[in-house]
């Protein structure tokens, strides 16, 4: 079974990305987009062997769903240092690919080829690839957000709160391109496209908090400080929708996105 | 506070005064009744909302409220208020269509919640508001923002007025008899303009699976995080299980016990109502090879384990369905006549109704006698996905500002 060779895959787009924060300390951009991107394409090739072996998307536990988490991080990364080039970036990019590797390789939770007959829609596979995309991106935003209120503190100026911006407007699209493809979805498999269900009820609840950051840099561009709390309690609230309704009561049983624990 | 301009703090006031507008509302009136708005009270609605928005579009020079709500320092509060209230709702068990009898509050049905319903309201308003301020005024330079603003406008208002005018109905069909009368949540029943007659149901299984039961909590055992299972795909399908090697000898997948010798129960093709798939399999941990049925049994049919030895046994969990299919004859009043087939997933679509594959005998499995069917009208969809289209264009509109304030940067 591919997953046994996972921990081989995994150390080594592990080494290409300490490789490519590395360099970035060192000032050699090329070599730390080179290096970085081959990590991705390492883990990416993983996935591809793991989505042919099930001979479904791997994407239906939370094992599976980290798995294209770790790909994304670096890409949000990498998207950050070409554009920043702030040296720090690849090495918190990977710092977090690598903690949800190691989960995966600890906690694997990938068991079985079935996918319940809901699943089975073409829709399945962008639905989660776009949302674990803006998960990367207001991820990074969020560990962003708590270095400038570091950053704050110490007195300094805030050039980089724009960045911020622009790391949510790029999670906002993402997100909501997810969120409208899942709607569509729901209509083709359960017969109604918005049914506030758990998992879609924290999903408005995120949207709508990102929404509330959006407005409130654009109404109030100089309220630094609440800009970047906002940032953070959103990513807690997105949090909530990830994975923190699979722990609500109130979700159990009910929601039909639980499937996600088996 | 109150001196012109307004502040967020105001819009927080104004929020934080909704909501009790809205706990009045809810105490004197009671929740929210969304049934009592279908056709053609909501369309009446619709007129009437429209029209105080051009009022207020009017009136926005003269009325420093109407300029104030389509301002961001409204805009934030609106949201966080949403959010709050919103976050709740995901946190407390929601009951079905009113509040749990524990709740004299009326957050356990938040969609009926008075609050809830002014602040979306108030959304609605402000979204709708500046929507028709920018077009008016031509600013087409803010696309993103007036595709985005209108889309959930759309989507707000004809989403939830339009709720009313939905049906849901469910048709119970058994197999080879026409059925015309479906039921609503409430058990009552309608007769329609379309018949369905089932003609067959069939689910598609997965491959098997043999799992190392252990003997004690009779739950699969795990290692590493991952179930000691296998999933039987041909051949004799051999592997480790734990300690154990594992050979499949046979596999029936429409099969019956016979007698047997002992208290176990051996397995023998029978392909006929009520049978259940077992396989033959052969253990051995080097010292001891054991041999024996393993099922997951059925309605009919018990299931059964092979004991291996005092801790663990080889067990066949119930196999999971791949699909579910109806064929059916579909007849209409006004003549049409459709042989097809519904699946999960795959809905069909006669004369507004879209036809769900929705639930079957559950306790007879494949050898289900009947088919439900899920029954859905929704006439205000195609505007709800416009405004799913607009918001779409809007979202890439975001995109787009991202890289356009990367330029403004350089
Ligand atoms: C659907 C997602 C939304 C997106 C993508 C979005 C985006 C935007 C953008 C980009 C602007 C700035 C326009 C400009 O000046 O260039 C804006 C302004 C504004 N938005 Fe939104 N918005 C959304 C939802 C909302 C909601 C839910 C509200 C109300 C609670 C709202 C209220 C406002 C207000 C009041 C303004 C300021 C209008 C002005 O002063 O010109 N928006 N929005």
């Amino acid at each position: 079974m591919i997953w046994d060779y996972f921990i081989i895959f995994a150390v080594a787009a592990i080494i290409c990305w300490v490789a490519g924060a590395a360099f970035a300390w060192k000032s050699k951009k090329s070599i730390a987009y080179g290096a970085t991107a081959v990590g991705v394409c390492i883990l990416f090739a993983f996935i591809v062997g793991l989505w042919i072996q099930l001979e479904r998307p791997p994407m239906r536990t939370m094992g599976e769903t980290r798995l294209w988490y770790s790909l994304f991080l670096p890409v949000a990364g990498l998207l950050i240092y070409s554009r920043f080039h702030y040296k720090w970036v690849l090495s918190f990019s990977t710092v977090m690919a690598v903690v949800f590797v190691c989960i995966n390789v600890f906690k694997p939770e990938i068991h079985s080829k079935t996918l319940m007959p809901a699943l089975q829609s073409p829709w399945f596979a962008p639905h989660v690839i776009v949302y674990m995309m803006a998960y990367a991106m207001l991820g990074a935003a969020a560990v962003m957000a708590v270095y400038l209120l570091y950053k704050k503190k110490a007195g300094n100026s805030l050039t980089e709160l724009p960045a911020c911006d622009s790391l949510v407007y790029v999670g906002y699209t993402f997100l909501t391109l997810g969120m409208l493809m899942g709607a569509l979805w729901a209509k083709e498999a359960w017969g109604h496209y918005w049914a506030w269900d758990p998992k879609e009820t924290w999903a408005a609840v995120t949207w709508m908090a990102y929404l509330g950051y959006v407005h409130l840099r654009l109404g109030a561009p100089t309220k630094h400080k609440s800009a970047l709390w906002a940032l953070i309690v959103c990513f807690v609230l997105l949090q909530m929708c990830w994975w923190g309704i699979n722990y609500l009561p109130s979700a159990q049983g009910s929601s039909v996105h639980t499937y996600s624990m088996g | 506070m109150w001196k012109k301009p307004w502040s967020m703090k105001e819009g927080f006031a104004i929020g934080a005064g909704l909501i009790a507008v809205g706990l009045m509302l809810q105490f004197s009136a009671g929740p929210m009744w969304w049934s009592a708005l279908a056709y053609p009270v909501n369309v009446i609605m619709l007129a009437i909302f429209v029209l105080i928005l051009v009022l207020a579009y009017v009136l926005k020079e003269k009325v420093y409220a109407f300029k104030f709500i389509k301002s961001y320092k409204m805009a934030v509060p609106t949201l966080v208020y949403a959010v709050v209230l919103t976050a709740i709702m995901g946190l407390t068990l929601q009951g079905k269509d009113m509040p749990l009898e524990n709740d004299p509050l009326g957050i356990t049905y938040m969609l009926s919640f008075w609050p809830f319903v002014l602040i979306y309201m108030m959304m609605a308003f402000t979204l709708g508001l500046d929507a028709m301020c920018k077009i008016m005024k031509g600013e087409w330079r803010k696309w993103p923002a007036i595709f985005s603003h209108l889309g959930l406008f759309i989507v707000l208002v004809c989403g939830t007025l339009g709720s009313a005018d939905m049906q849901r109905l469910k048709m119970y069909c058994e197999l080879g008899n026409p059925e015309w009368r479906a039921l609503d949540d409430y058990k009552n029943t309608h007769e329609l303009d379309i018949a369905i007659q089932l003609d067959s149901f069939t689910i598609a299984e997965y491959p098997p699976k043999v799992t190392l039961v252990d003997n004690k909590e009779l739950k699969t055992v795990m290692q590493n995080g991952k179930p000691l299972s296998f999933n039987y795909e041909g051949g004799n399908g051999e592997t480790t299980l734990g300690k154990w090697k594992v050979k499949v000898l046979q596999f029936l997948d429409y099969g019956a016990p016979k007698m047997a010798n002992d208290s176990t129960m051996a397995f023998e093709k029978w392909e006929m109502n009520g049978a259940a798939s077992a396989l033959e399999v052969e253990a051995s941990n080097g010292k001891t090879t054991k041999r024996g049925w393993i099922t997951c049994g059925n309605e009919n049919i018990p299931s059964q384990l092979l004991y291996l030895d005092d801790k663990f046994s080889l067990g066949m969990p119930e196999r999971e369905p791949q699909k579910y299919s109806s064929k059916v004859h579909i007849m209409t009043k006004s003549g049409t006549m459709a042989t097809t087939t519904i699946e999960v997933n795959k809905p069909v679509t006669v004369e507004g109704w879209k036809i769900y594959q929705y639930s079957y005998n559950e306790k007879a499995g494949r050898w289900s006698d009947y088919s439900v069917f899920e029954l859905v009208t929704d006439p205000w969809l195609p505007v709800v996905y416009v405004g799913i289209g607009l918001i779409a264009i809007g979202a890439i509109g975001m995109f787009v500002i991202a890289q356009r304030r990367k330029e403004d940067e350089k």
